[in-house]
């Protein structure tokens, strides 16, 4: 059953969530509501939901493989190898503490008192 | 060749300024200074005792401290002496000054606790402080506050005839109580507790007061209202009066606030050395005293909660026992050390005005 929650959107999610307004709602994205945007939210989730698993229906890999084997000199090369390519995850190191914010936020008061 | 070491006592303000943050809570006062692995809080109650007469011993504790003023840009104080937080009660456990009596004296006594609470640290001989500091009221208290605290001080701590401390202060700004817990939640790791892009609402339990307060995107306060209701007091009034343990007690009188306060932190609820465990009571009571607190807060805040991205609830009433999770039931956040958010906040405020100059 649906339920209320709050949820947080990062601007460039909420941009791209506006741009499919006009195909979900038929509406222009600078009209769309709160409301609505839970509706575009769902409505695009549940697209990539299934874009997904349609994905993982059909053997990519094997299929690249195949095609790849007909190109005259090539070597094979798989999909999985991917992983291998992926960057390695360096060792986090913590980001040092910026207190541009902080500062700012001193100024906002000193000038509201002011 | 003998090599010297320079005298610092002669070359005043020679040492690296410390950013500090400074909460002058009703009940406790919370001094954050430095930030990163160095930073130091110091905790004390918001409790202060003139000493008139010679004390028969030093008294130390990490939750007060003793100081004498020498000299320096409060003639006022010269020659007088001092107690503050656990001390003061220790030594005039009824007659001392309760900062939570009055909310002006919060002003009047804030360089006093603040002295207090570096006399609980290592002795320095000179200290170089940035400060910014917090009041209920800015724009009654806000020159008041900064002329009895900014300048030089010359000061023994513990003990009239100790070595002295020459204690700079700079006071770089005074803000509204919560402005610093705001800024501690916009900069929480690894995730903010607050959207600052959005509106936030936050419910302040403090130890004498309970205050909703209504932020709009970048920090802005667009509505404060302390509740007519009572903060953590009440909760440890209700206990100390609660006829089970003013039987258990045998005296006819409610029990030592001191004493469930100390019961509540440690999570143990044990009574003093009695053989008395007040879990159960505080139990019973936690609920009624939240339920109440929350609907007038709510009611206070009605109009933004729509808008509002963030709901949280700071101030030391968040980390007693029980009452976290029962503020998320509400879909409130608890901020993690609610007790040293607005501290550390104003410590934040503090650093980042240093290097601007300001």
């Amino acid at each position: 059953m649906a339920e209320n929650k709050r949820v947080r959107l990062e601007p460039h999610i909420e941009e791209y969530l506006k741009s499919h307004a006009i195909r979900v709602l038929d509406k222009p994205a600078s009209l769309v509501t709160s409301a609505e945007l839970t509706t575009l939210t769902n409505a695009i989730i549940y697209e990539h939901k299934l874009a997904q698993s349609m994905a993982k229906q059909i053997p990519f890999a094997k299929l690249f493989s195949w095609l790849m084997s007909w190109v005259p000199g090539s070597r094979v090369v798989g999909l999985n190898q991917q992983a291998t390519d992926a960057p390695t995850l360096k060792a986090s190191v913590p980001e040092p503490d910026n207190f541009e914010f902080d500062a700012d936020l001193g100024d906002l008061y000193e000038s509201e008192a002011a | 060749m003998i090599l010297t070491q320079p005298n610092l006592a002669e070359t005043p303000q020679t040492t690296p300024a410390i950013a500090v943050g400074d909460d002058s809570g009703a009940g406790l006062k919370k001094l954050c200074l430095g930030n990163g692995t160095t930073q130091t809080r110091v905790r004390t109650p918001s409790k202060v005792l003139e000493i008139k007469e010679e004390l028969h011993d030093v008294l130390t504790s990490n939750e007060g401290g003793h100081f004498f003023y020498h000299s320096g840009d409060r003639q006022d104080l010269v020659g007088r002496e001092f107690l503050t937080g656990t001390l003061a009660a220790w030594k005039a456990p009824t007659t001392h000054i309760k900062l939570s009596d009055d909310p002006a004296l919060k002003a009047e006594y804030g360089l006093h606790t603040l002295l207090g609470a570096l006399a609980t640290l290592p002795y320095r001989q000179e200290w170089n402080l940035h400060l910014v500091l917090s009041i209920h009221n800015v724009k009654i208290f806000k020159n008041l506050l900064t002329d009895k605290t900014s300048g030089s001080h010359t000061v023994s701590f513990n003990g009239k005839n100790t070595p002295t401390s020459q204690v700079n202060l700079n006071v770089s700004l005074v803000v509204p109580e919560g402005a610093g817990s705001y800024s501690y939640c916009v900069s929480a790791k690894p995730e903010p507790l607050i959207d600052r892009s959005a509106h936030a609402i936050a419910v302040d339990f403090g130890t004498s007061t309970v205050i909703p307060t209504v932020f709009a995107p970048g920090g802005s306060i667009i509505h404060r209202q302390v509740l007519e209701v009572g903060g953590c007091i009440d909760l440890l009034d209700a206990i100390a009066a609660d006829p089970e343990l003013v039987q258990f007690l045998g005296t006819g009188k409610a029990g030592s606030i001191e004493i469930i306060r100390q019961g509540i932190e440690s999570h143990l609820f044990q009574y003093g050395t009695r053989n008395f465990n007040f879990r159960h009571i505080y139990a019973r009571h936690l609920k009624p005293w939240l339920a109440d607190r929350l609907r007038l807060a709510f009611k206070e805040v009605e109009e933004w909660r729509d808008a509002a991205q963030s709901f949280v609830a700071w101030g030391g009433g968040v980390e007693m026992p029980g009452i976290a999770s029962m503020l998320q039931r509400e879909g409130i956040t608890p901020v993690p050390e609610g007790c040293w958010a607005n501290a550390v906040g104003l410590q934040r405020m503090a650093f980042g005005r240093m290097q601007r100059g300001k």
